[in-house]
């Protein structure tokens, strides 16, 4: 009798053992689900652990509809009536009015420097064109009278939408990204999943790994095109870069980048490459990233406090400064030093 | 002296017990540790799967359109060997062949994704 107990212990003892060991294979090698797709003008990559495919197909088809509500190239947007109504009153959907409401908040905040009427310089400079020149600046001129914030009539209550200059456009192509990677992480956090969403450079992260790791998300390296200057640690949270090297052409020995300035017309002369924010909200961070760019590091850090985000800013130099409360989650790659600001 | 309770045959059955566990486990990682495999899409359609163990010579896949590309596979990884967009920030890319990463040519809408059981660098790529 006393055999048999030993017996059945040391078999339970032998089964537990090599439970363990393919148990904890499987959990160490947990995939998640990942789709992709071409969305809003970029690459939309979801990964969602535990999923069978639904949470994701449910992401993109999230990501399609707000881009039918928000992009100027749709023509039936919330955004592309505004552009066309001539000063009429267009209502819009509550996701286009709360992207609005931030957009004119930091346009305030930073005196117009950010703004997104800036669709008729985004049109004359085009830099999706096949073939890039820099526009005259007679041409500026006319589209940088058309862009300013002030132009915008919003209800917030009432969700309604115009523009008092008729040549004036909303652009939405600094918040959008963002705002996408806000709506698909509503959709994770109601399936009660953990994921990543990657819309372009901006990313949001709902929860934990699996193995209780955070996401670990690198920011792409300025001078490097495959490499990463650094990683940050996240949960729960959204990250969006907006960097001179993304759309740029030279000409006659002058290099013109994306982001433009809304007080010159021109692309923004700057001596940052990049800046990353990183915050709660997607839509914040997409539109501080650029912000940030256009008003430079000393003017960030207020505007950066008042929506709670932190900021990395990669200089020409290759200086990289961060805001305080990153040093936990900031990781500079070979070696490279941090500067906490 | 003996041991009331742990007799020698128990000890090597215990010792047995996590010897094969041990082996089991580095057998299951090996085997889930196979090799890379890199999907090539185009728009949301998967055009072509290859797991890279397999290739003996390169694989081309060229895609027409309004911007054409070429895209080569061979047993190192995966890359953009010929663009005709504006931009070539797919040909920038280089090659691929770790776990998550990622080559894309926007305008031609072609991605290739590499998957894989080893731990990817990074999760997201943000820039």
């Amino acid at each position: 009798m006393k055999n048999k107990i030993k017996m059945l212990m040391l078999t339970f003892l032998y089964l537990a053992l090599l439970c363990s060991a393919v148990g904890c294979s499987i959990l160490e090698d947990e995939q998640p689900y990942s789709d992709s797709s071409f969305l809003m003008g970029t690459f939309v990559t979801t990964k969602v652990y535990g999923d069978d495919g639904t949470v994701s197909k449910k992401s993109l088809d999230e990501v399609a509809e707000l881009e039918e509500k928000i992009s100027h190239r749709v023509p039936m947007s919330d955004i592309a009536k505004v552009n066309s109504a001539r000063g009429k009153k267009v209502n819009i959907s509550e996701e286009t009015a709360e992207i609005i409401k931030t957009s004119l908040d930091v346009s305030k905040k930073t005196n117009g420097e950010f703004d997104i009427t800036i669709l008729p310089l985004t049109t004359l400079w085009n830099f999706d064109n096949d073939v890039q020149t820099a526009p005259n600046i007679e041409s500026i001129k006319d589209a940088l009278s058309h862009v300013s914030y002030k132009n915008i009539a919003f209800d917030e209550d009432k969700k309604t939408l115009s523009l008092s200059d008729i040549e004036s456009g909303i652009d939405l192509g600094s918040a959008g990204k963002g705002a996408a990677c806000d709506a698909v992480l509503s959709v994770y956090q109601a399936s009660g999943k953990s994921g990543i969403i990657s819309v372009g450079g901006s990313i949001g992260v709902c929860g934990k790994k699996p193995n209780g790791e955070k996401y670990l998300i690198g920011v792409r390296d300025p001078f490097n095109d495959s490499g990463t200057i650094c990683t940050l640690a996240l949960e729960n949270s959204c990250i969006s870069t907006s960097g001179s090297y993304e759309k740029s052409f030279e000409q006659d020995g002058v290099l013109y980048h994306h982001i433009l300035s809304a007080k010159t017309g021109y692309p923004v002369q700057t001596e940052l490459v990049s800046v990353t924010v990183t915050a709660e909200s997607g839509t914040v961070t997409d539109i501080l990233s650029t912000a940030c760019f256009i008003i430079g590091e000393e003017k960030s850090i207020p505007l950066l406090e008042a929506y709670n985000a932190k900021a990395i800013f990669i200089y020409k130099d290759g200086t990289i400064k961060a805001s305080k409360g990153l040093e936990e989650s900031l990781q500079a790659t070979d070696g490279k030093t941090v500067e906490y600001i | 002296m003996k041991s009331r309770y742990i007799k020698k045959a128990d000890l090597i059955f215990i010792v047995g017990g996590i010897l094969t566990a041990i082996v089991l486990y580095i057998l299951f990682n090996s085997f889930l540790e196979k090799g890379n495999t890199v999907i090539v899409k185009q728009g949301s359609d998967v055009i072509k799967t290859v797991n890279l163990d397999t290739l003996s010579e390169p694989y081309v896949i060229e895609f027409d359109g309004e911007y054409p590309c070429t895209v080569t596979i061979d047993k190192d990884g995966a890359y953009f060997s010929k663009a005709e967009c504006p931009d070539k920030v797919c040909l920038k890319t280089g090659k691929i062949s770790r776990t998550g990463q990622t080559a894309v040519c926007l305008p031609a809408k072609v991605s290739l994704i590499v998957t894989g059981s080893d731990a990817e660098q990074y999760d997201a790529v943000t820039g």
